[in-house]
């Protein structure tokens, strides 16, 4: 198709509308920018089930700059009707997702990283569905829910926290929407302090979406968004960046101190 | 608008060529007659993944931008003196923005990296590095 992410997409919804599996795959930053008409009204509103893949995203592309980041895309796809969002953390979220989206007959975003991940722990006998979050590890005194590349440092996080004797649960949050209420309300109704992660603007992603339901149904608890903030970006490799941000085993651990003082 | 004199340049590549905004601004500069505009496609014939012929074949391409109301120049864009003489002709037609076709070599003057796909975004070693910067040299020397 050649660098042309419109013509992609809607060439994308033409043949899914004729009944062909479709996956539609560009750098997450050119895709859900440039084609994001043609994913709401070609896509999800005329619910032709493509599959569309966003490689390289949040700042994946590191010293590329902005212009290669994508930090909008959760925001932009939550306010679509009629498309399912999801961002893997590890090799096993992300087989399953692939495979789950192939068999599945409705709009999705699959939102991948570049950096290989390491197994977040032992998957056997674990089933996959989108809308039900991942619980990595327990602890009663914060709860650590992130997405994508960012589980794995938040549950290095929770193994530093350990060592203070502060006990953590993980959650791998890999679909921002539907967002798993039942499994959101339930561990921050049994845990102290509730830290979001994601690589992704903190306008609009996954903590918002953890926010607004939390706000609504009544949970109130010391409450922070980590991700990158509303300023122009600072340029670096992908660690650089989200190590400045505090997106790192370390801030994020620091962070989870600071709610629970 | 403010009848300034000054001209703008914009340099594209041939593998965003596919790109539509691209023709729907090339549509705009030649309805609004924009001859201080100079489009400069680097058409080294590849693109990240495959020939750029291969992925979206653009050709003719200066059919093309002469549909779209465009004066087109078609050089050899390793040629500097070349590039320097066609870039003072502008505008190449009174009334048209001008497009210069600079037809290229992607890594020209490396000798491991002319027409080599990978070399679109592939990192030298520090060998590597060496050679090139050798090479590169020699030839600034021999102008
Ligand atoms: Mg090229």
């Amino acid at each position: 198709m050649g660098i042309a992410e419109q013509n992609l997409v809607g060439v994308a919804a033409g043949l899914a509308s004729c009944g062909k599996k479709v996956f539609a795959t560009s750098p997450a930053c050119f895709l859900t920018a440039r084609a994001l008409e043609q994913i709401k009204n070609d896509v999800a509103y005329s619910n032709n089930p493509v599959n569309v893949i966003g490689i390289s995203a949040g700042v994946s592309y590191g010293a590329l700059g902005s212009t290669h980041h994508s930090l909008h895309d959760y925001a932009a796809l939550r306010a679509i009707n009629n498309i399912t969002v999801v961002a893997p953390a590890d090799n096993w979220e992300t087989e399953q997702a692939i495979e789950l989206a192939a068999q599945t007959e409705e709009p999705i975003y699959l939102r991948f990283g570049k950096k290989p991940m390491p197994p977040l722990k032992d998957s056997t006998g674990e089933t996959f569905a989108f809308g039900k979050g991942r619980v990595i590890t327990e602890g009663d005194d914060v709860l650590i829910i992130a997405c994508g590349e960012t589980v794995y440092p938040a549950l290095e996080a929770a193994r530093l926290l350990k060592e203070e004797n502060i006990s953590a649960t993980v959650v791998s949050m890999h679909t921002i929407k539907p967002l798993d209420t039942d499994l959101l309300a339930e561990k921050a109704g049994s845990c102290k302090a509730i830290l979001t992660v994601e690589e992704h603007s903190i306008y609009g992603g996954l903590g918002e979406a953890c926010a607004s339901y939390l706000l609504q149904h009544g949970i109130s608890k010391p409450f922070k968004i980590m991700g990158i903030p509303d300023e122009y970006t600072v340029t670096g490799s992908q660690g650089e960046i989200l190590e400045h941000y505090g997106i790192s085993t370390s801030g994020i651990a620091t962070a989870a101190k600071e709610l629970l003082r | 608008m403010d009848k300034k004199d000054y001209k703008v340049y914009t340099l594209l590549g041939d593998g965003e060529m596919p790109e539509g905004s691209n023709w729907e601004a090339a549509l705009t500069a030649a309805h609004y007659k924009l001859d201080n505009l100079c489009a400069i496609v680097d058409k080294n014939s590849l693109q990240i993944t495959a020939a750029t012929a291969d992925v979206c074949n653009t050709d003719p391409l200066d059919e093309k931008w002469k549909a779209f109301g465009w004066a087109v120049r078609e050089i050899d864009g390793n040629d500097v003196e070349v590039l320097k003489s066609t870039l003072q002709d502008l505008p190449f037609e009174a009334g048209k923005p001008s497009v210069v076709i600079a037809h290229t070599t992607k890594g020209k003057g490396v000798s491991y990296m002319e027409n080599v796909l990978k070399w679109h975004h592939g990192v030298p070693s520090a060998d590597e590095y060496e050679l090139a910067i050798k090479e590169l040299d020699e030839a600034l020397l021999a102008i």
